[in-house]
C-alpha cells in the first residue's frame, strides 16, 4: 500500500516528519534529529541538534569520542515543542533511556516506537502504553506466531554448567546489563566478569540507579584458573575465543541464525515479538500503522483484513 | 557561558560527579589535577617551590610529594605558604582553559572553592556531600591512609554545613541515592538557563 500520509516520509537520511521538520533516528547527519535510544543503528554523530532523553545523551557521549552538535534532553512525559509539533518521550523498555516518541500535529497523535520490548527488564525503565492515531512500529521480530522464550528460563540454563566457565557474546550496551542483572538474580553461584567496553556502560547504569548485582572486570588469570565464571563480552571479541574443553560459548540473541556455531542456544531478545506487536497495536488503538526496521509483510497481511491501514516504510 | 563550581570534603565523591558531568559533554577543570600537573611541569612554579621549600624534586625533575607533605602537613603556616604560591598559577591556567571552551556551561572542581575565594567568579556552586563514615572508607581505599590521618584532614576542612549554606545546589553521593539523575536535573537547569 502506498504511503498516503504526507506527514511521514522515509528519506535517505531516515524517517522524516514534515510538520515538525525533524527526523526520527536518522542514519545520516541532519539538522534536527529525535533519537529514541543510544544504539549505533539509531544514532549517528553529526546532527546539528539532537533531542533525546538524558540517559540516551549520556550513553551517546560515552560511545562517541567527539559527540558533536547541540544536545537537548527531556525527561519522559515532559512535553516539548519542535517547530509546530508537540513531542513527548515515553519509556520503550528496550535499554536504559530508550523512548517511544509521541508527537502531535493537527490533533493527530503519532507514536514512533523505536526499538521496544514488553518483557520485564530490571535494568531499564518499563515499557508504557499510550494511545495514538498513527503507529510507526519496529518489526524486527514480526514473524507470525514468533514468541520469545522467557528470559528467566533461558538464563537458568547457565546453572547446569557448574564445572565450566561460559563465554557469552552480548551487545555492550543494554544486553550486557540485562544479562548481568539476570545472572545475579537467577544464577547466584556464578561470578560475572565483563569486557572493558561493557564496564563503562555498567557504571552509567549503576549511577542511574539500576542495581545490576555483582560484576568485575575480566581477569584473564582468574578466568583460566577458576570455574563457574561467566564472561560477557561484545560479539566481535567473543569470536577470538576458540573452543576449549574448560569453557562453553554462547551468544545472547533472539535470532536463530546467530545461535549457530556456539555450544548452546541462549535466546534473549531486547525486541518485541509477534504477540507484543499485536498487543501494542491493540493498546494504542491506532488504525493507521507504519512498519519500519525489519520485515512488516506478515503484520500487514495479518492486520489488513481487520480494518487496519498498514504501510511498510522501506 | 555559565561557570559552575563543584566542591565537597575529602571522600565526598567530587571527581565522580565531575566525571558524570563530563559524560554529558561538559568540560571540567579540576583545580587539584591542574595544581599537581603545574607543580610537576611548570618551570617558574617549580623554581618558586624550590626557593621556598628546598629540593623537593628528584634528579629526573619529578616532584617528591612525600618530602613536600612532610614539610607542610602538620604546619598550617607552611601549608598556607604552598597554597599561596601554587594558587596564582592555577588561576592563570584556569583562565587560559576557560577561554578555549565553547560549551553551554563549564565546571570547575575544587576542594577549597570557598576557602580560596574562587567561588566569587562563578555563577553557581554545587556541594557534594556524603556521610562521614563513607567518606573515610572511600579515602582509606583510594589513598591508603589511616582513619586518623583522614579524620585529621576532615577536621581541617570547612564543614558540609558551611559549604551547603554557601552553595546553590547539593548532590547527595551516599551510595544510596542515584547520582546520575541528580546530575541530569542540574544539567537541564544549567543548559536551559534557569536557576
Amino acid at each position: 500500500m502506498e504511503n498516503n500520509n504526507e506527514a511521514i516520509e522515509l528519506r535517505r537520511e531516515g524517517l522524516y516528519f514534515a510538520p515538525g521538520n525533524f527526523y526520527l533516528d536518522p542514519v545520516l547527519p541532519v539538522e534536527t534529529a529525535v533519537v529514541s535510544h543510544a544504539h549505533a543503528d539509531h544514532f549517528v554523530n553529526g546532527h546539528k541538534t539532537v533531542y533525546c532523553t538524558p540517559p540516551t545523551s549520556t550513553l551517546n557521549q560515552q560511545r562517541m569520542k567527539n559527540y558533536y552538535g547541540r544536545k537537548v534532553t527531556f525527561e519522559y512525559h515532559q512535553p516539548f515543542t519542535i517547530s509546530n509539533s508537540t513531542v513527548e518521550f515515553i519509556p520503550a523498555g528496550h535499554i536504559l533511556g530508550s523512548a517511544q516518541v509521541l508527537f502531535t500535529h493537527a490533533d493527530k497523535r503519532y507514536l514512533y516506537t523505536g526499538d521496544f520490548k514488553l518483557a520485564p527488564d530490571k535494568s531499564c525503565e518499563p515499557f508504557e502504553f499510550v494511545k495514538a492515531d498513527v503507529l510507526i512500529t519496529e518489526t524486527t521480530f514480526a514473524e507470525n506466531g514468533l514468541k520469545h522464550p522467557s528470559d528467566v528460563d533461558e538464563i537458568k540454563k547457565l546453572n547446569q554448567y557448574t564445572d565450566l566457565n561460559i563465554i557469552i557474546g552480548v551487545y555492550a550496551l543494554g544486553k550486557a546489563q540485562r544479562i548481568t542483572q539476570l545472572i545475579n538474580e537467577f544464577c547466584p553461584d556464578k561470578k560475572v566478569m565483563v569486557h572493558r567496553n561493557i564496564s563503562s556502560f555498567n557504571r552509567i547504569y549503576e549511577s542511574a540507579g539500576y542495581n545490576l548485582g555483582k560484576w568485575s572486570a575480566y581477569d584473564k588469570h582468574e578466568f583460566r584458573k577458576m570455574r563457574n565464571i561467566i564472561y560477557l563480552l561484545p560479539p566481535a571479541h567473543s569470536r577470538n575465543f576458540y573452543p576449549q574443553p574448560w569453557y562453553l560459548r554462547a551468544f545472547a540473541s533472539g535470532w536463530e541464525h546467530l545461535q549457530s556455531g556456539f555450544d548452546f542456544k541462549l535466546y534473549i531478545s531486547d525486541h518485541a515479538d509477534w504477540f507484543d506487536i499485536l498487543n501494542l497495536v491493540e493498546k494504542t488503538g491506532a488504525k493507521e500503522i507504519y512498519t519500519i526496521h525489519g520485515d512488516g509483510e506478515q503484520l500487514k497481511a495479518h492486520l489488513s483484513d481487520k480494518g487496519f491501514n498498514v504501510t511498510l516504510l522501506k | 557561558m555559565r561557570k559552575i563550581g563543584i566542591t565537597g570534603g575529602i571522600g565526598s565523591g567530587k571527581s565522580l560527579i565531575c566525571h558524570l558531568f563530563a559524560l554529558n559533554g561538559i568540560p571540567v577543570y579540576s583545580a587539584d589535577d591542574a595544581a599537581k600537573n603545574l607543580m610537576q611541569h611548570h618551570e617558574p612554579l617549580k623554581k618558586e617551590l624550590i626557593f621556598n621549600f628546598g629540593n623537593i624534586y628528584n634528579e629526573q625533575g619529578e616532584l617528591l610529594r612525600n618530602v613536600l607533605a612532610e614539610k607542610v602537613f602538620s604546619n598550617p603556616v607552611e601549608l598556607q605558604k604552598v597554597n599561596s604560591i601554587v594558587h596564582p598559577f592555577v588561576i592563570a591556567d584556569y583562565n587560559n582553559w576557560e577561554e578555549s571552551q565553547k560549551s553551554p556551561y563549564i565546571i570547575r572542581e575544587s576542594a577549597i572553592l570557598f576557602e580560596s575565594g574562587t567561588n566569587k567568579g562563578l555563577d553557581s556552586v554545587i556541594t557534594v556531600i556524603a556521610p562521614i563514615e563513607l567518606r573515610i572508607l572511600r579515602t582509606m581505599i583510594r589513598d591508603h591512609r589511616s582513619r586518623e590521618q583522614i579524620l585529621s584532614i576532615i577536621e581541617k576542612q570547612t564543614s558540609d554545613e558551611f559549604k551547603i549554606a554557601k552553595s546553590d545546589y547539593t548532590i547527595v553521593n551516599d551510595d544510596k541515592q542515584a547520582v546520575l539523575p541528580q546530575v541530569w536535573k542540574l544539567h537541564s537547569i544549567f543548559v536551559n538557563g534557569k536557576q
